[in-house]
């Protein structure tokens, strides 16, 4: 928990004093509970068989008994012993399975204990294509995955880098939250890590160009250490201007190299593979230190009382017993991940991983009565990547999908400025994103 | 998760900006305009709980919004109409009931025409000129009070309008700046034989020609000149007021345009708070100025024949400094200032975006130009406006957002 310091200042969104600056920040390493839902792939995907149930694993051991074609390795956080395979929600909103695990131990030792011979220690003896479909195959038996709005499909993207051409990598350090500095927080204090992750991934893709994105109105020395990484490296820092949605894959790809990216689609068609500070340091662990991706950093911050917790949580984890054990109270709040804007509710039940990092904890809104439009104009002004959102809300209402586009709903990156800055607090963001899930040939006049 | 903006809370910021101008013409036109903004909103106000329960449109009708077009529609309303006595007419017509039926007929045209957000017309522009076509001369102010009896005095307590041995109406112009004008004053009335006219200081208010119908009497042709001819020189040396009382205050005109420093500070405070585009009001003035230097305007006026040139600065007898002089004139005679800031700005008749607001400005700057040299300066803009506006629609419906991706 951070201590209130000068740098505290005012949430813009919720009004709640928090602290702002990610110096002096600890990360602080969460019990395991007593059952862990490891995500073991999405839903509806096809995937390797799992271990039988009850079977007792250790930590690090792999929850599936034959290779995965596509896909991450899940493995298993903790000693334990297997449970069965349900259908779950990821921090973030995807649906998953999971698998359940019994921990057998409350808290992780120091050096895996578990099978880690999937890691080698050894160098991949095969370079250009080759050292990249080894390196992705590494990174999936570590269980390296990364899913969420401001750090696009990894695997994925390596995938694809393998039939595309990608001269760029951005590693985004960005948080366009300043109640949250969890890339920041993470990016201080594994900065080696972070930076051996953009060299290795830059190197297996044959990228020339490799670049740490910052926020341009931040204070130089909270990057001191990641500058100290970086010295007598190809990497680049580069400032971004802008507030949030500045960490958004679309507006980052736009502002640090000038190429546009649909919402939505892979980075790898603009030739960049993008990924943030977590991921960063997923990867960079394997590098140096052989570790499967068994925990990730959280963000959790508690807008009614202005405190901000960075922990470490092991995969699996339910959103549910991570707040208890924060001692935060779960009556009468709203939860909502990644950016507090976008408004992607959740409850207790969804389960950390690879999806979302951040969570926000709200009172429980009152349902609102959103009056006329008073064509303002705001919604306009506000929107980052040039949308109408008030036309678009318009079309949502006849279900026009035609009409959507033509005033830029594929172009929308769901930030919710649209919704926040609305005077008659229309719901815009949701309009938008019920009408962008229609087929196009529904049309209601 | 909002930012805590209302629609009533827009509107109230409105208000604020507007108070501006208001306190302005509170202090040039003294207690009659006070009591006109109060009859005028008022009537609005009671009007509004009445047509709130007409049919569906009349429950969309926000009252927040209503009042501050109320106060719009007293701004541009000259404080005489508070009065017991007809101004310009011999008739037995007394003006002040003029006041409460505008405010009626504002919420009747607001219902009429829409609702707030629904119409692409202003209710106000279409009030005024509702009342500009049934009360025309009597919405010609012709007084303002003095320095020293700002707010207090009464507008009303001015010398008689001269006339002439023609029995024609004597404009009558000074040279001094109005802020200046403490003492006795005297006047240069053009049209009569005497060469003074003394305004007693006993009097709370001064009379003097609004620049307004001077230039309009000039750039329509319309007067015939009281000498053998009359020149665009002429004009702005001998008829029209110094410069400052158009800037500061001190030229007759409607309560809320009088002061143009008052109307440019509100709407900065408008564009400081994000509630109005800066484009708009920046590109409205810009192309009305620059359509006023181009426009075909008359130089030379004689008895029987009028020299029009376009671009009247390449004329050997105007030049730069006099064209932009006449230029200034025009910008600041009429309420195109407060067209501009005030109204063109309003969101229900400018476009949504911004390369349609832009297109609407720099089309109401060159029609309000056009009908302020042609027809009235007093009402030429809100024309220009309200044509302008009509458009609105299809520029929302054809300029396609430039996405960014």
């Amino acid at each position: 928990m951070n201590a209130p310091d000068s740098t505290d200042t005012t949430h813009p969104v919720s009004g709640a004093t928090v602290a702002a600056s990610p110096e002096g920040v600890t990360l602080r390493r969460l019990k395991f509970p007593q059952r862990l839902w490891v995500p073991i792939g999405l839903t509806g995907d096809a995937s390797a068989p799992t271990v039988a149930e009850g079977r007792a694993v250790l930590r690090g051991d792999a929850l599936v008994d034959a290779p995965v074609v596509s896909g991450f390795v899940p493995r298993a956080p903790v000693a334990g012993v297997t449970g069965r395979v349900v259908e779950t929600i990821l921090l973030g909103g995807s649906r998953i399975r999971a698998m359940e695990l019994r921990c057998t131990c409350d808290r992780a030792d120091e050096e895996e204990t578990g099978d880690v011979s999937h890691v080698s220690d050894e160098q991949p003896s095969r370079t250009g294509e080759g050292e990249l479909t080894e390196w992705t195959s590494r990174l999936a038996g570590a269980g390296i995955w990364a899913d969420r709005v401001n750090s696009p499909d990894l695997l994925g993207q390596l995938h694809q880098a393998l039939r595309r051409p990608v001269d760029t990598v951005v590693c985004s350090l960005i948080d366009a939250d300043p109640a949250m500095r969890l890339n920041a927080v993470v990016a201080r204090r594994f900065a080696v890590e972070v930076v051996e992750a953009v060299e290795l991934i830059g190197r297996v893709v044959g990228a020339k160009r490799q670049v740490l994105a910052v926020e341009a109105e931040v204070p130089q020395r909270w990057w001191g250490p990641v500058r100290r990484a970086v010295r007598d490296k190809s990497i680049r820092l580069s400032a971004v201007h802008g507030g949030y949605p500045a960490g958004d894959t679309t507006l980052l790809l736009q502002r640090v190299v000038d190429r546009k990216l649909r919402p939505g689609r892979s980075p790898v068609e603009v030739g960049t593979i993008v990924f943030d500070a977590v991921t960063a340091v997923a990867v960079g662990r394997l590098v140096r230190r052989g570790r499967s991706m068994l925990q990730t950093p959280l963000g959790v911050v508690d807008h009614r009382t202005g405190q901000t917790t960075y922990a470490i949580a092991a995969v699996g984890t339910r959103l549910g017993d991570v707040l208890r054990e924060l001692s935060i109270d779960l009556s009468h709040t709203a939860l909502r991940t990644g950016d507090l804007l976008r408004d992607r509710l959740t409850d207790e039940h969804a389960v950390v991983g690879g999806g979302e990092v951040v969570v926000h904890v709200t009172h429980d809104d009152a349902p609102t009565n959103p009056q006329a439009c008073i064509r303002c104009g705001w919604c306009v002004d506000a929107c980052p990547t040039g949308v109408h959102p008030a036309a678009v809300l318009g079309a949502a209402q006849s279900l026009d999908t035609e009409c959507g586009r033509r005033f830029g709903m594929d172009a929308c990156i769901g930030c919710g400025l649209c919704t926040y800055v609305c005077p008659s607090q229309l719901p815009i963001l949701h309009g938008i994103r019920q009408l962008s899930q229609i087929k196009p040939d529904v049309t209601i006049t | 998760m909002h930012s805590g903006m209302t629609p009533d809370r827009f509107h109230a910021l409105h208000l604020l900006a507007m108070s501006l101008p208001l306190t302005a013409g509170l202090l040039l036109y003294g207690w009659r305009a006070l009591f006109l903004v109060v009859c005028v909103v008022g009537s609005a106000g009671l009007a509004v709980l009445a047509w709130k329960r007409v049919a569906r449109r009349g429950r969309q009708i926000q009252s927040s919004y209503l009042i501050g077009s109320a106060l719009l529609l007293a701004l541009t309303l000259p404080a005489q109409l508070f009065s017991g006595v007809s101004p310009t007419l011999d008739s037995g017509f007394v003006p002040w009931p003029i006041l409460p039926a505008a405010g009626i007929l504002l919420v009747a045209f607001t219902w009429l025409l829409g609702g707030p957000t629904s119409g692409r017309v202003h209710p106000v522009l279409v009030t005024h000129l509702f009342l500009v076509i049934v009360f025309g001369a009597m919405l010609e102010p012709s007084t303002v009070l003095r320095p020293g009896a700002m707010f207090t005095g009464d507008v009303l307590d001015a010398p008689p309008v001269d006339t002439t041995s023609f029995g024609e109406v004597a404009p009558a112009s000074r040279r001094d700046p109005w802020i200046h004008s403490g003492g006795p004053d005297t006047i240069v009335a053009p049209r009569a034989d005497a060469a003074a006219v003394l305004q007693p200081e006993s009097t709370e208010a001064l009379r003097a020609e609004p620049a307004a119908r001077a230039l309009i009497a000039f750039t329509s042709a319309r007067e015939s000149p009281e000498r053998a001819w009359t020149s665009l020189i002429g004009l702005l040396r001998d008829r029209l007021p110094p410069l400052e009382d158009l800037i500061i205050g001190g030229n007759p005109g409607p309560i809320g345009n009088t002061s143009a420093v008052a109307v440019i500070v509100g709407g900065l405070f408008l564009i400081y708070r994000g509630l109005i585009d800066y484009r708009i009001p920046l590109l409205i003035l810009l192309s009305a100025f620059c359509a006023f230097l181009v426009l075909p305007v008359p130089v030379l006026i004689t008895e029987n024949d009028s020299q029009f040139i376009w671009l009247a600065a390449r004329h050997a007898d105007v030049g730069w400094a006099t064209a932009i002089t006449f230029a200034n004139y025009e910008l600041l005679a009429g309420p195109l200032m407060l067209t501009a800031f005030f109204i063109a700005t309003a969101p229900s008749i400018r476009p949504m975006t911004r390369r349609g607001r832009t297109i609407y400005a720099v089309l109401v700057g060159l029609l309000a130009a056009f009908f302020q040299l042609y027809m009235n300066v007093s009402y030429g803009p809100y024309i220009g406006l309200l044509l302008a506006s009509l458009l609105t629609p299809m520029l929302d419906s054809y300029i396609k957002p430039r996405t960014l991706v």
